[in-house]
């Protein structure tokens, strides 16, 4: 497969020079390579964000839809077309914000689709304010006192919700965060990727070094599986645990409950109404 | 389709969902309106024919999202059964209020197309033409229904069911595919995802041919002009409204919607060759021979389910005609046959 599969030739980026969304294209484009995923068999979905402009710096399909809604049309993508490869890319704001109710049902919905999310605790399209994962204090020109909000937890709301997979990264660690999206991709189910991502430009205080500093390895004896285990792991204080913190691989997808594919996973764009069945179906109701 | 529960709506709801399974559909019932509308957009950019269905403060929730579809060429139906608003109003009555929430939903401009079928043989043809429309110029139509009509049962004949077209407007794509292509109508060729060589991408910002997003502002200017272009297209396809009564009408009596029987009715019993009506199953855009048979009437009637004759003011915003006499009505029932009688009675004799 050509390497290059993926680039795209004269982009404009939009990101700051040193941004950590370079590290996370970097670590999505080695993953599909890597899944040898056909970028005409993939789409990415976003909403409105730094993050949401990542699909348009690859070569892909693309669903650039409303700031926090990405899960609506991804879901809706997935569920029409099963053979697709279906990739929400979100920010904080995005997805724990404006799209939070999207978030708790699509978890339900468990559609099979992978949902990263940029997570610099900050709002850097709006220029540093607040997102509901800034920390406790931190100053912004709209909380002119430091934010005193609860921080949103993403990962203990997932596994609450018995999210099938739930894992976090920081994307500094390109290796790791690159194994653990492919991990998700290959993930049958909603699979969250909680992405710790420096903001250089609005985020003065989590910082590479302060990501480097305020993040460890989950153990190698963390077991996954373990419901009860991953919950307190994702709301222990201190430092942040990184990795697969939940799977559940028992879980039904949102596809494979519907009806349409019990005989056949034929998209529906390829179906054909049935014209007998509703002229029977209009007499039945006469 | 994708839907929340919603009075009047939600019969259309219970129907779709009970024939999910035989007639190779999928119903969601989404955790709101905001989602279901979402996720019916992302069905249809994959290929789906994709609906929802809602009422008026459901349809408020909907509304950022129908920009979404006219900016990024998605179709999609929108079934609105109108009720008493505004908020939660009166959930089980009806009215003809919504009007202009669907003419002026999402922000910015983009042509869209509004049904309003009068009689259950409309509602079935303008359905199917509804989702055509939708993918052929790749727009959001609305098909305003109310609680009375979505609520009433009669006798009809056999529905023209020989009369279903049920036309694709979906392309292969190749390696050089743009969702976006600049063409003299407006119309691009509509591609999805995972059909042939391209990538299809659509953005809600400005978009370049491609999809990508843009800051180019004379694009943006060519981009705007693309989209309205279309509404000549559309306009050409306008239905007709349907005539009823003799040729030498003095005064002329609009409807829309569900009031068509009522005015049927009243005007059948008046036997009256004075008075003639005019329905409007399609309320925009206009069809052009609108103006045709207002320039003819002496004095323009109209019965609307609203306070503020909404049909009535887009009906002279778009042929500069007055309404003579509006007969509005918003207490939440729908217009007896006697009560419209009585009104015609009370025009002709001054």
């Amino acid at each position: 497969m050509d390497p290059r599969n993926f680039e795209m030739e004269d982009v404009d980026v939009a990101w700051c020079p040193g941004c950590g969304n370079y590290f996370i294209i970097g670590a999505v484009k080695a993953a599909l390579l890597e899944l040898e995923i056909d970028p005409r068999e993939l789409v990415m979905v976003s909403g409105i964000g730094q993050a949401g402009k990542l699909p348009h710096y690859l070569k892909a399909n693309v669903f650039n839809g409303l700031h926090g809604r990405s899960l609506s049309p991804a879901t809706g993508i997935k569920a029409v077309n099963p053979q697709l490869t279906v990739i929400d890319v979100s920010g904080d704001g995005c997805m724990y914000g404006e799209g939070g109710n999207h978030f708790m049902h699509t978890i339900r919905r468990n559609p099979n689709i992978t949902n990263l999310v940029h997570n610099n605790m900050v709002y850097a399209l709006t220029k540093g304010q607040a997102s509901p994962t800034s920390q406790k204090d931190f100053n912004t020109p709209l909380q002119v006192e430091g934010v005193f909000l609860e921080p949103f937890n993403p990962l203990a709301v997932a596994i609450a919700l018995d999210a099938s997979f739930v894992a976090r990264v920081y994307c500094g660690h390109i290796q790791q965060t690159k194994d653990i999206i492919k991990e998700a991709i290959k993930h049958k189910g909603y699979a969250l990727v909680d992405i710790f991502q420096p903001c250089v430009t609005f985020n003065k205080v989590n910082t590479f070094q302060w990501f480097e500093e305020n993040t460890y390895y989950l153990e190698d004896t963390h077991d996954p599986l373990d419901r009860n285990i991953a919950f307190q792991r994702a709301t222990e204080t201190g430092k942040y645990p990184l990795g697969i913190f939940y799977h559940n691989p028992r879980k039904i997808t949102f596809e494979e409950n519907q009806s349409v594919y019990k005989e056949h996973k034929i998209p529906l764009y390829q179906r054909e109404i049935e014209i007998g069945k509703l002229k029977d179906l209009i007499e039945k109701s006469r | 389709m994708s839907s929340y529960p919603m009075t009047p709506s939600t019969p259309l709801q219970i129907f779709m969902a009970n024939n999910a399974n035989e007639f190779n559909l999928i119903f969601e019932q989404a955790e709101d309106e905001i989602a279901a509308i979402n996720m019916a957009l992302g069905a249809s950019y994959a290929g789906a024919r994709s609906m929802v269905a809602t009422s008026g403060s459901g349809f408020a929730l909907m509304e950022e999202a129908v920009g979404l579809a006219g900016m990024i060429e998605t179709p999609v139906v929108i079934y609105l059964g109108q009720r008493p608003g505004p908020a939660v109003g009166l959930p089980t009555r009806t009215s003809q209020e919504d009007l202009n929430l669907a003419l002026y939903s999402g922000p910015g401009e983009f042509p869209r197309i509004i049904f309003a079928p009068g009689k259950m043989e409309d509602a079935f043809a303008l359905s199917q033409i509804a989702f055509n429309l939708a993918d052929k110029y790749q727009i959001p139509v609305f098909i305003l229904s109310d609680q009375y009509f979505a609520d009433i049962y009669y006798n009809s004949p056999s529905l023209p069911i020989e009369d279903v077209e049920n036309n694709k407007y979906i392309i292969k794509t190749t390696a050089d595919y743009k969702r976006y292509l600049l063409t003299p109508n407006g119309i691009s060729p509509r591609g999805i995802p995972g059909f042939g060589d391209g990538v299809v991408v659509v953005d809600s910002d400005e978009h370049d041919e491609e999809g990508h997003i843009t800051e180019d502002l004379d694009l943006r200017r060519r981009m705007v002009e693309k989209r309205l272009k279309k509404l000549e297209e559309i306009q050409k396809e306008a239905i007709s409204p349907e005539f009823v009564g003799g040729d030498n009408y003095r005064y002329l009596i609009l409807g829309w919607g569900s009031t068509y029987w009522a005015i049927r009715e009243a005007l059948d019993n008046l036997e009256d060759n004075r008075f003639s009506f005019l329905h409007f199953k399609q309320v925009y855009p206009l069809h052009s021979s609108t103006k045709k048979y207002l320039d003819k009437a002496e004095k323009i009637l109209i019965f609307e389910n609203n306070a503020n004759g909404q049909f009535g003011n887009l009906i002279k915003l778009e042929t500069g005609h007055e309404i003579h006499r509006k007969f509005l009505k918003y207490n939440g029932m729908p217009f007896s046959v006697e009560e419209v009688e009585k009104n015609l009675i009370n025009i002709r004799e001054g």
